[in-house]
């Protein structure tokens, strides 16, 4: 929500520091997403309505500045029925409170030149005075207010009513929109002239002609209101508000900022002025106790404080009852009153204590999975994690299409099925790699065939000793699916026989401490793979050749060694090694130097022999 | 020349032992949820605005990709008591379109504790416990009020990075509705709840710039967290 800081000056002294003002937002609940000298953008939770507006705002930054604002009183009556108006609520359960004014002698023009641009700083079009005064007051008070020409309804008669079968309304940005069963409208002249609490009518709108108005300020039931702006996929600044709930006074407070800007803007008469109020909202109380206040938030905070942070939100507190404001529909219990206090006395300010040992607790089902992890991690696979998503034609070119499960609302077509085994993505995963020819890699995960169930798979370039394994030839339909040319070897079974297979501990496992790297960025563009085979001192442990050859080039990404061997030939101290080395990119020409120079210390320095 | 754990995994496994020397059992609940475990139970009701905060793949009109690993809170419930603490890895699904910082399909790591005298002030503490061995204890640590409708008080949890606040959890006093659908009596019992993304830690962590990288299983990502690669880039 864009605040103009201009505009909440005028409710609430501000500190001039704007770390210090981004510090209250973030203390009372609420992330800054932008501070500029002009405009701050702040996140407020559904649960907060009553701080979408500037008074809100003022108001909630009041509780942390000592500066306590409230609704004004209204110094005119607003009371009883109209007599200028016929207005019948068939469902008078979702009509709580409906407000308004009647206006004459209007002239429609530019609105003063603050109200723009602070419209136009709160993101929204300026038009003609009378919308701008619209939703200028939204914003101001967090009351929606909606303005018809009077002229345009006729005989003076509005129902506000559900909808049927098949209605329609043609709204006021020109779109005809047809209507779901159960919306709130009002209905004038058998027909339908505004879409309760989200848009108005087209055929009662404010016009350049318009000299008579209605002014209504309602306060509708937020589930009926939310339904429809779901049923019609609109969503405007009136219904977002509607849905996270007005301020019963808001209603009567909006009212008379009109009358004030109206005569300042030196245009209208009122009329006439009304108020029905259907359903008025119940008083909530609360029965006071700080002292499970305290226990809750864990923190001895003293009762005193407890009180004053109470009445500074705008609670009364009597014959030991906290009597909560009508504008906080989010505080409920006394656990939302305890955060309340917790907020104000500052979270970071709160005690901190960690959660007292207790007895050893096994976990052996999470640590066996661990553990074959581990196994199979020194047996030297690597472990993946793929996508629970893939394609029909994925799925179809290795299993039964009858037992996968389609997502109705997929991100793309490419991602419209559940997983039913783990295979088919491990072999996507390599030719995802393509100049791979050495990683033997593993999966555990759900899949969903269609029952959930956790699945453990294999896949790699050569065979992998496991009783039941399987090969994927290049003729079979997911190889060429994937444009895989060399067979590969795969296994897949559940968990549950997995873990029979491999026998791993159950105990929990030593967990590595993590180690922070500089983590080196891949690029899109595929690696080249160069190769280096040599003889060498037994001696020389493999992490001194390892580091030896990454120091060579920054550009060498990994390297692996794919084969190794002793024999009487080579030497009885000696040892033959072979790596494939991996280089970011295909510069070729900074390649072979760098081979070159691996070439020439691997000689100089360690007496080695290339092969 | 020994494999490699996928980096997720490591990271999870680290959070684990942690909450599991500090009395946290380990429970893995299902990623297809029902919308009441995954929504109602938590007090999110289809007619709340809280709803539109997560994006949905429903699989049909009941039953959802788990959105959060809060949704095994009623689940682990409905069969044991307090005293409880409890921990939930697992992949959640968010319908969204997929950049460098929004994944569809991602980690996350649910934690909730319940008992007689369990208060904020054990959530604050225990947090800010774990976030310090994984980043250090000179991290600095911020705790601001935020809102889901399942806790009470709620709190979110920024940690300074590079001169910036980043948020890094969410969690809460866990609502005395919730508990009551848990059979537990509020008056007698509390709690506290958490839930963190693993890939974002993760991703804070080793300075990983994009969130699809993880699931993309490049080998030349993968393999550099072998267990002695990397001595040559140790930061």
């Amino acid at each position: 929500m864009k605040i103009p800081i201009d505009w909440l000056k005028e409710f609430v002294k501000l500190p001039d520091e704007q770390n210090k003002l981004v510090d209250i937002f973030i203390q009372l609940g609420f992330e800054v997403e932008n501070i500029s000298n002009e405009v701050i953008d702040i996140e407020v939770t559904p649960n907060r309505g009553d701080v979408l507006s500037i008074f809100g705002i003022a108001r909630d930054l009041g509780i942390i500045l000592n500066q306590p604002l409230s609704i004004p009183q209204p110094q005119n009556k607003y009371q009883g029925k109209s007599q200028i108006l016929d207005i019948q609520f068939q469902n008078k359960s979702l009509v709580n409170r409906y407000a308004g004014l009647i206006l004459e002698d209007i002239k429609i023009e530019e609105s003063p030149a603050y109200i723009c641009q602070r419209l136009a700083k709160a993101g929204i079009r300026p038009i003609n005075n009378i919308v701008d005064l619209t939703n200028y007051l939204m914003l101001e008070t967090g009351q929606p207010l909606h303005a018809f020409d009077l002229d345009k309804i006729k005989n003076k008669k509005i129902i506000l009513r559900l909808t049927g079968k098949r209605e329609k309304i043609v709204t006021l940005d020109g779109m005809e929109r047809e209507l779901a069963e159960g919306n709130l409208v009002i209905e004038n002249n058998n027909q339908i002239i505004d879409l309760v609490g989200i848009m108005g009518g087209e055929n009662s709108e404010v016009d350049k002609n318009t000299k008579k108005v209605f002014l209504q300020a309602g306060i509708f039931d937020e589930k009926n209101i939310r339904k429809t702006a779901k049923d019609l996929h609109l969503q405007t600044e009136a219904s977002y508000r509607y849905e996270r709930q007005i301020d019963w006074q808001a209603a009567i407070f909006a009212l008379q900022r009109s009358e004030e800007l109206l005569k300042e803007m030196k245009i209208g008469k009122v009329v006439e002025r009304f108020d029905y109020q259907n359903n008025p909202s119940e008083i909530k109380t609360i029965a006071f106790d700080w002292q499970k206040i305290n226990q809750l938030i864990g923190t001895k905070i003293d009762e005193q404080f407890i009180k004053k942070s109470l009445l500074a939100s705008g609670c009364l507190i009597k014959n030991n009852k906290v009597i909560i404001p009508s504008h906080r529909h989010d505080l409920n219990n006394w656990q939302d009153l305890a955060e309340e206090v917790a907020r104000i006395y500052g979270y970071n300010r709160l005690n901190q204590v960690i959660i007292e040992k207790v007895k050893p607790v096994e976990n052996k089902d999470y640590w066996t999975i661990a553990n074959l992890k581990q196994k199979l991690v020194s047996d030297g696979y690597s472990e993946v994690r793929t996508y629970s998503f893939l394609s029909k034609k994925e799925i179809a070119a290795w299993s039964q299409m009858a037992n996968a499960i389609y997502i109705p609302n997929p991100i793309s077509a490419e991602l419209e099925c559940l997983r039913t085994s783990l295979t088919p993505l491990l072999i996507k995963t390599f030719s995802r790699n393509p100049w791979d020819t050495t990683t033997k890699i593993f999966e555990i995960g759900n899949v969903f065939n269609p029952q959930e169930e956790m699945h453990f798979a294999v896949a790699g370039w050569k065979k992998l000793n496991i009783k039941g394994e399987k090969i994927l030839a290049v003729t079979d339909e997911l190889a060429k699916l994937y444009k895989i040319r060399r067979p590969i070897y795969y296994f897949e079974t559940t968990l549950k026989e997995a873990i029979k297979i491999f026998q791993p501990l159950t105990a929990k496992s030593i967990i590595d401490e993590l180690r922070r790297f500089k983590y080196q960025k891949i690029s899109s563009q595929y690696p080249t793979v160069r190769d280096i085979s040599f003889i060498i001192d037994k001696e020389i442990s493999l992490a001194t050749i390892e580091s030896e050859i990454y120091q060579a080039d920054k550009n060498i990404l990994i390297i692996e060694l794919f084969d190794q061997f002793e024999s009487e030939k080579i030497g009885k101290d000696k040892i033959s090694y072979a790596f494939h080395i991996i280089f970011e990119g295909n510069n070729l020409t900074e390649n072979d130097k760098t081979m070159k120079q691996i070439e020439k210390i691997l000689k100089e320095k360690y007496q080695g022999r290339i092969r | 020349m020994p494999g490699s754990l996928h980096p997720i995994s490591k990271f999870t496994d680290y959070l684990v032992s942690l909450f599991d020397e500090l009395g946290f059992k380990i429970f893995e609940t299902p990623e297809i949820a029902s919308e009441w475990y995954n929504f109602d139970s938590l007090l999110v009701p289809a007619d709340h605005p809280a709803r539109d905060e997560q994006a949905t793949f429903w699989l049909d009109k009941k039953t959802v990709l788990r959105t959060h690993t809060s949704s095994g809170q009623l689940m682990i419930m409905e069969k044991n008591q307090p005293p409880l603490r409890v921990i939930i890895p697992g992949r959640v699904y968010r319908n969204e379109r997929t950049d460098a910082t929004h994944e569809a399909v991602f980690d996350q790591l649910e934690g909730f504790a319940i008992d007689k005298n369990i208060s904020m002030a054990h959530l604050i503490g225990t947090l800010e416990y774990v976030l310090k061995k994984i980043f250090g204890q000179n991290l600095t640590i911020r705790f601001r009020p935020h809102y889901y409708p399942f806790v009470e008080p709620g709190m979110d949890v920024d940690i300074l990075w590079n001169d910036k606040w980043l948020e890094v959890l969410g969690s809460g006093m866990i609502h005395p509705a919730v508990l009551k659908n848990m059979k537990i009596n509020p008056e007698e019992y509390q709690g506290f709840a958490f839930g963190m993304g693993i890939n974002r830690l993760m991703m804070l962590y080793y300075g990983i710039e994009d969130i699809r990288i993880p699931y993309q299983n490049d080998f030349r990502f993968l393999k550099q967290f072998r267990k002695y690669e990397n001595s040559h880039r140790l930061a």
